[in-house]
Formats: C-alpha cells, structure tokens, sequence
C-alpha cells in the first residue's frame, strides 16, 4: 500500500516536471519531440497519476480506520472489542476470522456482481451524509444482511457444516429462507455498549 | 526602428499551455498530498480541488491543441 502510493507520488512529481518543463518552454512544442512531449506532460501522465491515486484512495476506503474516521461509527469500532465471543462482529474481529484492517468491509460489502462497486457508491453517499448531508438518527443497514456474505467465508467450513443446528439446515441458510441473524442475534448492540466489559488488546 | 517579425512573439498555444499548466500542476500537487493520509476528508480534498483542477487542466490542453 505505501509502495504503491509512493509510485504513484513520483509518477505526478514526474508530470509536474514535465509540465514545467513544457510551460516554460512552450517553443518546444514546435517540434515533433516537443509535441509527444506535451502529450505525455498535460495528458497521459495526469490521467495516469489520476487513476492510480484514486484507485489508491478507494483501496483505503476498505480500512477500518477509514470507516471509523466518522465520530458516527465510533461506538461500532468500539463494539468490535466487546469481550464476549457471543457478540459475532467482536468474535470475528478478535479471533482474526476477518481481517482486522479491513474489519466493517469484509462484512458489510456486497458479495455479489458489482458488490464492490456499489459499497464504494454507498461509502460516496456516506461522506455526503457525514460532512454535508443530515445524518440519520439510527443507523441501519440499507437492507436486511444476507446469509450470501457469511457463507462468502463460512460455506463448506468444516465448522460450520458440522456445527449443531446447521446440518439439517444448510439448504435453507443458502437459500436464504432461515437467516443466520436469527440465531446469531447478538451484533453490534451500540445502545449498551456500556454494558459490556471490554478486551483490552487489539485496538480496532 | 526594430521590425516586429512574423511569429517573434507567443503563439496561442502557448498561452494555452501555460494556463492549462497552471490548472494541471496544482490540481496533481493536491492529489499526491492527499496520498498521504486515509481521512474521508483527503478523498474528499483529492476528487474536488484535485480531480477538477486536473480535468479542466486536461480539457484546456485538448482544446488547445485541437484549436492549433
């Protein structure tokens, strides 16, 4: 990740130069070299270095630092430590059953075609929301949370093919007619985040 | 008496350059700045001074040399 931002640093410092270089030498251009070179400075290169960074900034957007940057998250961040392994986001988080880095995208986005696209629309109207929009006053999924982005992970885990109650039903979960909500009730709970004793290590 | 010679002074292309320069540079200069940081706000910062300096810089280069 730094890598590719510090690549990305010198191709636009490179464009500048060469944008420079050409604005102050405008005469250049007179001549064929001159033209591919105003080419390369005032076109390919920004829309290159453009690109990249954005890609950059939108592979960011997936981290957990990212999602908790809004004082509106900040007890779903704290919610990830709940120390109980009945609550499902603070047992995945703190058993590394997802990515600690990427903690609130690996569940909330979309498993299915263009899934990534439309978390980065959704996370678009977030930052609207957040600095010019008027925020909700509860926060709720945009629709109910499919069986689709557990089992994205969970199908075919000896765990969870095995496990007590999940035999007789792993049609029915895959289907979508019995949720895995209905069982694993206990998710982020905010409103008693108080309540709740808290794992000390592995800040979100 | 000095004689102002055919083509002596800037062409238009130049000064559309420049400009389009003037557009380009600060608008990339914005964009590597953000890369630094994961805040909301540098993503903000990178698409609107950023991105829009870059296009219009982009949009003024092609005007430019189409116009040439």
């Amino acid at each position: 990740m730094a890598g590719m931002a510090l690549a990305v640093t010198a191709l636009i410092v490179l464009a500048i130069a060469l944008i420079a270089v050409v604005a102050l030498r405008p005469n250049l251009t007179a001549a064929r070299g001159g033209k591919v070179l105003a080419f390369l400075a005032f076109f390919l290169l920004p829309v290159l270095g453009t690109v990249f960074a954005l890609e950059a900034h939108l592979d960011r957007s997936k981290s957990t630092e990212f999602c908790l940057s809004c004082h509106v998250m900040e007890p779903y961040g704290k919610s990830l430590r709940i120390d109980s392994a009945d609550f499902v986001p603070a047992a995945h988080f703190q058993n590394r059953r997802i990515p600690r880095d990427q903690a609130c995208y690996t569940c909330h986005t979309n498993y299915a075609m263009f899934g990534g696209f439309k978390s980065k629309i959704r996370g678009l109207r977030h930052l609207y929301i957040n600095y010019i929009g008027t925020m909700p006053k509860k926060i709720e999924l945009y629709e109910p949370f499919l069986n689709r982005e557990c089992l994205h992970c969970h199908a075919g885990a000896r765990g969870y093919v095995e496990s007590e109650g999940h035999e007789d039903q792993l049609e029915d979960f895959a289907a979508e007619k019995t949720s895995c909500i209905e069982c694993h009730s206990d998710v982020h709970d905010v409103a008693n985040l108080a309540k709740h004793a808290v794992w000390k290590e592995g800040k979100p | 008496m000095t004689t102002l010679e055919a083509g002596a002074g800037p062409r238009p292309i130049d000064r559309r350059l420049r400009r389009a320069a003037l557009l380009i540079a600060p608008g990339l200069a914005i964009q590597a700045a953000t890369l630094g940081s994961s805040h909301p706000l540098a993503f903000i910062v990178f698409m609107f001074p950023g991105g829009f300096l870059v296009a219009a810089g982009i949009v003024l280069f092609l005007w430019a040399i189409a116009s040439a």
